[in-house]
């Protein structure tokens, strides 16, 4: 790819912020544009360096398209809202009721969030999907939590020495 | 010219969603398609041209669809849904009693 079309195209990627599903499929949706365009002006006598200069030129200001295709995706629809709420809801329930006592109710809670958040991390990472991997990540804490808890108290010694010694 | 763009600007939506709704495009077809048919009165931006695009894509009035074109690439094609379909009506009806009530006001004004 031209250099001057690598630069635009990292420019609106970076203002746009979008999940990197929605993002590749607009960078590629412009690069084939910009494919087109050249293709075009190269035909009526433009040198390559030039028609990429000319299309850029066309485009607009890259941080200007990032900002718009940015607020085109930052308004989430309902479903969005409702997946990215749900594992909220989960754990609100979970206390709520106290269902934590619930081996079940542990266990398809935990089930759903990794599968789900499985699923998500598979299809392109969607804003929605954070927050299923916040929880996801809860329990991997825990254990490392408990892992360094254990070890202070099995061996207070070396616990103090790496403090000290770094 | 401020007023053509000004225009635009309200009617780019109505102009997409006929052009889509007329045969399948993707974004450079369209632009050249607007600009050939307005005699090149319409110049849409590429930037204007794909943040509309994706918004309505967004909405639910069109949708999109990656397709091989005869060279072997690949373009983005759009298409309208059930729902564009359905506000293209409205927005064609509107067009209509909007521009029936200007010609009726100028041509008054030209009697006058």
């Amino acid at each position: 790819m031209l250099p001057k079309l690598k630069q635009y195209l990292a420019r609106v990627k970076s203002n746009s912020m979008l999940d990197p599903k929605a993002e590749s499929e607009v960078v590629r949706e412009l690069q084939t544009h910009f494919e087109d365009e050249i293709g075009e002006l190269c035909q009526t006598g433009f040198s390559a360096a030039d028609a990429a200069d000319e299309a850029t030129k066309r485009f607009g200001a890259p941080d200007a398209l990032g900002h718009q295709m940015y607020e085109v995706y930052s308004q989430g629809t309902r479903n969005q809202a409702l997946l990215a709420a749900v594992p909220h809801f989960l754990l609100a329930l979970t206390f709520g009721f106290s269902l934590w006592r619930n081996d079940f109710w542990l266990l398809t809670t935990a089930l759903t969030v990794l599968a789900v958040t499985v699923y998500a991390w598979r299809h392109g990472r969607p804003s929605w999907f954070y927050s299923w991997l916040g929880y996801f990540l809860i329990p991997l804490f825990a254990v490392i939590f408990l892992v360094l808890l254990l070890s202070a108290r099995a061996y207070p010694g070396l616990c103090w020495e790496v403090a000290c010694n770094g | 010219m401020r007023y053509g763009r000004e225009l635009l600007k309200g009617s780019t939506d109505h102009l997409l969603l006929s052009l889509i709704g007329q045969e399948p495009m993707y974004g450079y077809q369209l632009i050249k398609e607007i600009g050939k048919r307005s005699d090149g009165y319409f110049e849409f931006k590429e930037g204007t041209l794909y943040t509309a695009l994706h918004r309505l894509e967004k909405v639910g009035l069109i949708e999109s669809k990656w397709e091989r074109i005869p060279n072997g690439q690949e373009r983005r094609y759009y298409y309208l849904t059930k729902m564009g379909q359905r506000v293209l009506n409205e927005k064609r009806d509107e067009w209509r009693g909007f521009s029936a009530a200007v010609n009726l006001v100028t041509e008054t004004t030209n009697v006058g």
